[in-house]
């Protein structure tokens, strides 16, 4: 009960205690029937006061709710989903690199083989060679353009394979976005609910992260005591005497 | 430099382990074996008679930084050139690699110009100790 109404049911009982001493029964009995009065509306106050909590406890109740969907499912369908960005990265990042190991030997041949015919073939120009070498040169050359035009075919292919292995951006970026929303809901509805709940952020609660390792840094996140590429490193390794 | 020296690659991430084997054989290295974190790379390490060894740091398991203290632990390894390549760039880590005995540190990405400049370096060192 509040100060007001408690002084003012002070008042109130001398009063009545004043009429009663002077006499004046009607005027004690009004007074008496105004402190009922003020009674009951002080309760319908708290009453009030119940209803309007009972009203947010409901809320509250929803968010909970909300926050039960949120960890129940949405953040293990995510966690799916953030394992299958890994293994679509990981098949596109493998599918690149075997195109690749695939044709740099096959490159190398042909540049070997180019190379060694395009030294002979300034000797036939300068009419430096034998005629028996020549038709050897020219046997071999019929070869070479026919191994270079299947070589570069197959060199054709890789590259659109590797082409075609970059459709995982498409769907990972996919993924990574309808988690970045997913998140965003969760930290809306964690405010609330802090708010709701009267707890206040404040520095202490605040996790330590002293001792864990940072990864890969992320522009517009670096970390304040993170160096800003291999240069940095090296300075700093020199300067501990690297 | 013994473009015939064995060296053991040490990456979680089976691509990096791959692009780095790809960078080495570039380089003329091409006696590299893979491990995917430090507890299967230690034994690998004590029995193998490697010449090199290239680690990531963060890894679940054993990290690079363990594999690295327990390297120079061992008495039988403690010289090997420990190349540590990571995510990692927080001062701190740098100085405590730097004081478990790392002999070079490159951070990713990373460039193969990169990795064959600190190769030759950690080399020359060696070579010169």
């Amino acid at each position: 009960m509040d100060e007001n109404i408690s002084e003012d049911y002070l008042s109130k009982a001398r009063s009545i205690i004043t009429q009663v001493e002077s006499g004046n029964m009607d005027e004690a009995d009004k007074l008496v029937e105004e402190l009922a009065r003020n009674r009951d509306q002080s309760l319908f106050q708290e009453l009030g006061k119940l209803t309007r909590g009972f009203h947010e406890a409901l809320n509250g109740f929803k968010l909970d709710s909300k926050l039960t969907s949120l960890t129940g499912t949405d953040i293990p369908d995510a966690r799916e989903r953030l394992k299958h960005v890994i293994d679509v990265t990981d098949k596109a990042a493998h599918k690149t690199m075997s195109v690749v190991e695939d044709l740099m030997p096959l490159c190398e041949t042909l540049g070997t083989q180019s190379d060694d015919i395009h030294e002979r073939w300034k000797r036939f120009m300068k009419h430096d060679m034998e005629a028996k070498e020549s038709r050897a040169l020219c046997e071999e050359v019929q070869v070479y353009l026919s191994e270079q035009s299947s070589g570069t075919g197959r060199v054709r292919t890789g590259l659109s394979e590797i082409l075609l292995a970059q459709d995982y951006q498409d769907i990972t970026g996919q993924i990574i976005s309808r988690v970045i929303n997913l998140v965003t809901d969760l930290e809306t509805s964690l405010v609330k609910l802090i708010k709701d709940s009267g707890a206040i952020l404040d520095e202490s609660t605040q996790a330590s992260t002293v001792g864990e390792l940072d990864g890969p840094q992320v522009p517009g996140l670096e970390s304040s005591d993170a160096v800003s590429g291999q240069d940095e490193v090296d300075d700093l390794l020199s300067s501990l005497g690297f | 430099m013994n473009k015939d020296m064995k060296i053991l690659i040490v990456d979680d991430f089976s691509t990096m382990r791959r692009i780095i084997k790809n960078l080495l054989r570039d380089l003329g290295f091409s006696n590299t074996q893979e491990a995917d974190d430090g507890q299967t790379a230690l034994p690998m390490l004590q029995s193998g008679n490697f010449d090199f060894l290239v680690t990531d740091w963060n890894m679940p398991g054993m990290t690079g930084i363990d594999l690295l203290k327990a390297v120079r632990a061992d008495e039988n390894l403690a010289t090997l050139p420990v190349l540590l390549v990571t995510a990692e760039q927080k001062r701190e880590q740098i100085v405590e690699a730097a004081q478990a005995g790392v002999n070079g540190y490159i951070v990713k990405p990373f460039t193969a110009e990169v990795l064959k400049e600190k190769i030759g370096k950690i080399f020359e060192r060696v070579g010169a100790a």
